[in-house]
């Protein structure tokens, strides 16, 4: 059994948009958003906290850096552990996930649907 | 009066913001969440939007709250004084039923000894501070640093519950080693590696073990005798009572030694900084014991003329002792390095962070 702590949900969705190749903080923050199809807004001070946290535990490092409009854009990308480490987390999503349904579909076959006399 | 552009204002405010960061993190990420930030506004918009400005504070203050652990050596430190204070807690709080005066419990007709509550709070205490120290050594930083506050609110607790008449001046320096082992614990939560090799740990288990060791070897051989009047307290005595005082110190003297060369284990620059920690508390451990005689008869402590030597004395010589012992550790180690050896040398070298 793993005991490796589970990811918390902006700190997976930061990772799932690097996936796709290095990003700045703004691009990141809107990926996100995008990937939780607008139910995750990341604002900055959370962001960095999350990107502190990857950094320290090694799953993202900075790419390169760049000025664009006179002002600093800091590209950040997926090292091999964070790859591995959202891979993993991913699969453990994916078997709660049959877990839920395979049960779900138990229940609808035991329970009359809602509405149903 | 000409009005400043919107995004000047905006980027002003911005900046402020940032200000509840530290001088470092905003040195290194500021003017990237900047342009975070300002990428963010909507044209036109003068202030910061609540929930930013509401998260660059929060998220600011977390960050100097957590600053001065994110220095390795720092985290290290606190790392090995989350072993080292709970087991000296452990130690101290034993010496108080292993002294002959602590006795009551095995001598009820003794006109002496701890009042039941104590005795029990003790044993608790030594029972609690031995498990912070095993989950800090263990790898299990955050359950030592839960014990560790915990340990340090039952610290408090108990010089509440005694409303400061048992012992105050032990209470309160028992307290201030359990709050510096509860603030380092916070920092051995970010440490990545076991604080102590195990030697290094069976050294400082092997010299606070000396502290109550002692007096329980003088408390084995004490003898109670039973009043002529009536009503008069019981007296004891025993063959060791008048040399107690210099294997007491001899014992801490011991105890200071090997603590001392526990820390030749250390990484140096961790060293340097617990080393003066080490030597702090284990002054306040001296000092507690030699006054536990004297605050069970309730007279306020004082230092002697021959107590204040001993006090200067004792650590004095312990660290020299320990100090040269070291030196001859490592001129052996250094030898053995020499001649091809991968035995001390290499341990040494290590250091306990690569374990």
């Amino acid at each position: 059994m793993s005991t490796q702590k589970s990811l918390q949900e902006p700190a997976f969705l930061v990772l799932t948009a690097l996936a796709g190749g290095p990003m700045h903080g703004y691009g990141l923050v809107q990926d996100v958003t995008s990937i939780s199809e607008g139910r995750v807004r990341l604002h900055t001070g959370t962001l960095y906290a999350v990107l502190d946290r990857l950094r320290e535990a090694g799953l993202i490092a900075i790419d390169h850096e760049e000025i664009v409009d006179s002002r600093l854009r800091r590209y950040y990308a997926l090292t091999g552990a964070g790859a591995e480490r959202l891979a993993a987390e991913a699969e453990r999503m994916r078997r709660n996930a049959s877990a839920a349904a395979s049960r779900l579909r138990g229940f609808g076959a035991l329970r009359p649907q809602a509405g149903t006399p | 009066m000409r009005r400043r552009p919107a995004a000047a204002v905006l980027e002003r405010r911005y900046r402020r913001l940032l200000g509840w960061y530290p001088a470092d993190y905003r040195a290194a990420n500021g003017d990237d969440m900047l342009s975070v930030a300002l990428a963010r506004s909507a044209p036109g918009q003068r202030w910061p939007d609540a929930g930013e400005a509401g998260s660059l504070m929060l998220s600011g203050i977390r960050c100097r709250l957590g600053a001065g652990w994110r220095n390795p050596v720092r985290r290290d430190t606190a790392a090995v004084l989350t072993v080292a204070g709970p087991v000296l807690l452990a130690a101290v709080n034993a010496q108080f039923f292993t002294e002959p005066k602590g006795l009551r419990f095995l001598l009820p007709g003794a006109g002496f000894g701890l009042p039941v509550p104590v005795l029990t709070g003790a044993i608790a205490a030594v029972v609690w501070w031995t498990l912070v120290a095993a989950a800090a050594m263990h790898r299990r930083p955050r359950i030592a640093a839960c014990g560790a506050w915990l340990g340090l609110m039952g610290q408090a607790g108990f010089l509440l519950w005694s409303g400061f008449s048992w012992a105050p001046l032990v209470s309160c320096l028992l307290l201030l080693i359990a709050l510096m082992t509860a603030v380092a614990s916070l920092g051995g939560i970010r440490a990545p590696s076991r604080p102590l090799s195990w030697p290094a740990a069976l050294a400082v288990a092997a010299g606070a073990a000396m502290i109550p060791g002692w007096p329980a070897i003088e408390a084995a051989t004490v003898t109670v005798h039973e009043s002529a009047g009536a009503g008069a307290a019981a007296a004891a005595s025993s063959p060791l009572f008048g040399a107690i005082g210099w294997f007491d110190d001899g014992a801490l003297a011991c105890a200071v030694v090997v603590a001392t060369v526990a820390t030749a284990w250390l990484r140096p620059a961790v060293r340097r900084r617990v080393a003066p920690m080490l030597a702090l508390t284990l002054a306040l451990v001296s000092y507690i014991c030699w006054q536990l005689g004297d605050v069970f008869i309730w007279v306020p402590p004082q230092l002697s003329p021959f107590g204040l030597v001993s006090l200067v004395l004792v650590p004095v010589v312990g660290i020299g002792l320990g100090g040269a012992g070291v030196a001859v550790y490592r001129r052996y180690v250094h030898r053995t390095a020499d001649s091809g050896s991968t035995g001390p040398a290499a341990e040494i070298q290590a250091g306990p962070a690569e374990q």
